[in-house]
């Protein structure tokens, strides 16, 4: 059986110092964590349940809140706290309106907003012909296709990469990259919304990374799905996500006072 | 609408009705969306090479080979809960046969977690120790999605954590299962 001492060596080693309530000499028989709390700044906070023997021969159990600092190798940082990387390259210019003309317009725009930001992370883009966009990174590649809109034959194009994940393994990214609003293309984003209700669970499951660029600005590019395993443009999509719902309402709101996205004012 | 206090037991007790399979699909529908997905996540299908002397034949058997290593998995289709306890003895012939090295795996259309509950819980946690102790795995498969959701047990072969849709997730659900207080709580609300 362990004195106090010897398990508050135990703590010390793993980088825990915690100030035990009790007298060293004492035999611990048993020692329960009840509750945890860390702090971002190391500090932690134990109520320990301890099982010890007394200086008198008797078996006592008492909770001791304890605080203490715990060492940790590298600092905890929440990756969409920080703000990514500027962008190397020179950013895409503004295209001022939302709408599109046809769908061939809006697969170049995104085809193009896709790579700037792919290649400004550090990819190189590879002829391939088993997707419309292929980049590669060391390693790891990242197996895109383009779809105007969120429908069945984006769900189509979501499947080719699925069969694609079958082929080249987990170890590679997988997206499926589309404009942001797609009213002009004839599905509403109430359409858009529900065939991510219905798909996005599976999408996700597949680690099928489903993007929206923003219809008026190529270089703000949003992530409906999951994250990319890159961490840089993992970070970025941290980054953006949230800008999505601001985006998104803004949008909704502009709607509302009769100017929509047909109109082709910019969001 | 019901003039009396509402109440968490009446509202669980309304989950009591539901059907034990949250889709339909047959032993063969899932046999082939385990073979599928074995395939997507890069296993080939094969015999064990004592596939003569076992007793009872998987339903499917598959292996990966990876740099030095093979991993092999073996398993069995069951219809629904009712079936699965069923499963366990094949599984254990085969286990003796096989050996240790090998994932072993019930798999099962996708069945309300209820009954998966219920089922974990029945005679004192008596096939949640087992599975903990043999480490098999129980997989949910719907054909329709084309997903495989680990519910219990984790594989030997990492890899299958790229290609499962959920891991694990049904333990924390009923919280606790050696806690006599659980059970206690669990028989209070169900009115069990």
């Amino acid at each position: 059986m362990a004195t106090v001492a010897e398990v508050k060596e135990i703590f010390a080693k793993k980088g825990l110092r915690v100030k035990f309530p009790v007298q060293d000499d004492f035999l611990v028989k048993n020692i329960d964590i009840v509750e945890r709390h860390t702090y971002p700044g190391g500090g932690i906070h134990f109520l320990l349940r301890i099982a010890f023997i007394d200086n008198k021969g008797r078996e006592v159990s008492e909770l001791f809140p304890c605080d203490g600092r715990i060492e940790r190798k590298k600092p905890l940082i929440t990756v969409s706290e920080e703000i990514p990387k500027p962008l190397t390259m020179a950013p895409l210019p503004m295209r001022g309106k939302v709408a599109f003309e046809n769908a061939q317009e809006a697969l170049e725009y995104i085809g193009k907003a896709i790579t700037h930001l792919i290649t400004d992370r550090g990819y190189q883009g590879i002829q391939q012909g088993e997707c419309d966009l292929y980049f590669e990174k060391g390693s790891r590649g990242f197996f895109i296709n383009l779809a105007p809109r969120c429908d069945d034959a984006g769900l189509g194009r979501t499947k080719e990469l699925i069969r694609l994940r079958g082929k080249h393994g987990s170890g590679h990214d997988y997206a499926l990259v589309v404009p942001a609003f797609q009213d002009s293309l004839g599905v509403t984003l109430l359409f858009q919304e529900n065939w991510f209700r219905e798909h996005g669970e599976p999408l996700a499951g597949h680690r099928m990374g489903v993007y929206g660029v923003n219809n008026s600005d190529p270089n703000l590019i949003f992530p409906f799905t999951i994250y990319p395993r890159e961490r840089d443009l993992a970070r970025y999509f941290m980054y953006t996500g949230p800008q999505w719902s601001i985006l998104r309402n803004k949008y909704v709101s502009t709607r509302k006072r009769g100017t929509t996205e047909r109109d082709g004012n910019s969001v | 609408m019901s003039k009396g206090k509402f109440t968490s037991k009446e509202f669980l007790s309304q989950f009591s009705a539901c059907p034990q399979l949250a889709y339909d699909f047959s032993n063969e529908q899932v046999l082939e969306e385990v073979k599928r997905f074995l395939e997507y996540v890069g296993y080939e299908m094969a015999e064990p090479n004592a596939w003569n002397e076992l007793a009872v034949k998987p339903d499917f058997y598959a292996r990966r080979k990876e740099s030095g290593t093979t991993h092999h998995i073996a398993g069995i289709v069951k219809r629904d809960m009712n079936e699965a306890a069923s499963g366990f003895a094949p599984l254990d012939r085969m286990k003796d046969l096989l050996g240790e090295k090998v994932d072993y795996v019930i798999a099962l259309p996708p069945v309300n977690e209820r009954y998966l509950i219920d089922f974990m819980c029945e005679d004192n946690y008596k096939w949640f120790k087992k599975i903990q102790k043999e480490r098999y795995m129980i997989w949910l498969c719907n054909p329709d999605e084309k997903s495989v959701w680990a519910a219990f047990g984790a594989p030997r072969d990492k890899l299958f954590n790229e290609y499962f849709k959920f891991r694990g997730g049904i333990e924390m659900l009923f919280n606790m299962p050696y806690r006599s207080e659980s059970k206690e709580i669990q028989r209070e609300v169900l009115g069990e």
